[in-house]
């Protein structure tokens, strides 16, 4: 089994919504709760079972706030 | 067994990040700097590269990475720094300068014509944000036209006649090796800025000549708009006046 994994860093996450825009599975999404220590709402890894690592949220990212990973096997 | 495998993030480069960010939601400086980077990191070049950042709200860019850095140089002049460091290192060291539209194309049209009409084997890198984004939104030589700024609240008109497209512009000297312009509206655009910025570098290392690549970037501050919506302006209404491509690529001057 293979699968994506995207890990946000809080403290620099700004909460601008690129990610979200272009994820192709629309894994990321903003949250509408949930603030970081600066205050922005925060982008929130949602949906990880359709997640396939394609990076374009960490491509997207102007905050270099976001690592994605493939995991393989499990 | 489990295997994780890293596919892309911070660019290895990158060290050190300040908290708080120093930048604005959804500023695209972050994203012209990483684009840099990570060309850097593929071309190998960490080791000898300087990075002079110009006086704009990326120059913070230039601090976060290991490269060597100086910046901000005085206003606009550094191409001029560039050439000089050039000059007396030789050619294995790669000098980029980082400048916004204000440093560039307006108190720097200057020093940047005249570095590509020298033929100097430096790259600079353009952040076109249609603004003065730094002092706080005034109108700057690449607004467009029509578009309202705090300097421009009717829209820019005849009174303040028309923008400068520097791409082309620099692409008309004779000691230009390269010039283009990209955007990093999408995950495509973002790929061939890449590509544009990794040629550009290779026309210095080959030592060709001026290379020279603008990068359109959003500034949601200052334009009143919320991130997404800065990407599809600039989709919009900003390529159609500065249109993405390749203005000049040469093999050789002669």
């Amino acid at each position: 089994m293979t699968a994506g994994e995207v890990l946000i860093k809080e403290d620099f996450c700004l909460g601008c919504g690129y990610c979200a825009e272009f994820c192709p599975t629309k894994s990321i999404a903003i949250s509408p709760e949930r603030f970081n220590s600066q205050g922005h709402l925060l982008a929130e890894f949602i949906h990880p079972e359709t997640c396939n690592a394609c990076g374009i949220c960490a491509w997207m990212c102007p905050h270099f706030a976001i690592e994605v990973y493939k995991v393989q096997g499990g | 067994m489990t295997e994780r495998r890293r596919i892309t993030g911070t660019p290895k480069l990158k060290i050190e990040l300040p908290v708080p960010v120093g930048a604005c939601q959804g500023c695209q400086h972050g994203s012209v700097g990483r684009i840099i980077w990570e060309v850097l990191e593929e071309l190998e070049l960490g080791e000898n590269t300087i990075w002079i950042g110009g006086v704009t709200c990326g120059t913070m860019n230039a601090f976060l990475s290991d490269l060597d850095a100086v910046g901000p140089v005085p206003h606009g002049r550094a191409p001029d720094i560039g050439s000089a460091m050039k000059r007396l290192l030789g050619k294995e060291t790669i000098i980029i300068t980082y400048q916004g539209d204000g440093d560039a194309i307006a108190i720097g049209t200057e020093s940047l014509i005249q570095a590509a009409a020298r033929a100097e084997r430096i790259t600079v890198f353009m952040a076109n944000n249609a603004n003065y984004g730094t002092t706080g939104g005034q109108m700057a030589p690449t607004t467009l036209m029509e578009q309202r700024t705090t300097t421009t609240p009717q829209g820019r008109g005849m009174v303040e006649g028309f923008p400068i497209n520097t791409a082309e512009l620099v692409a008309q000297l004779r000691g230009t090796a390269y010039s283009a312009r990209g955007a990093i509206t999408s995950p495509a655009n973002y790929q061939r800025t890449k590509k544009y910025v990794k040629k550009a570098l290779q026309k210095q290392i080959d030592d060709i000549g001026f290379s020279f690549v603008e990068i359109l970037s959003a500034c949601p501050p200052n334009w009143g708009k919320k991130p997404v919506d800065c990407l599809k302006w600039i989709d919009d209404e900003m390529i159609s006046q500065y249109p993405l491509g390749e203005f000049r690529d040469l093999e050789s001057l002669n």
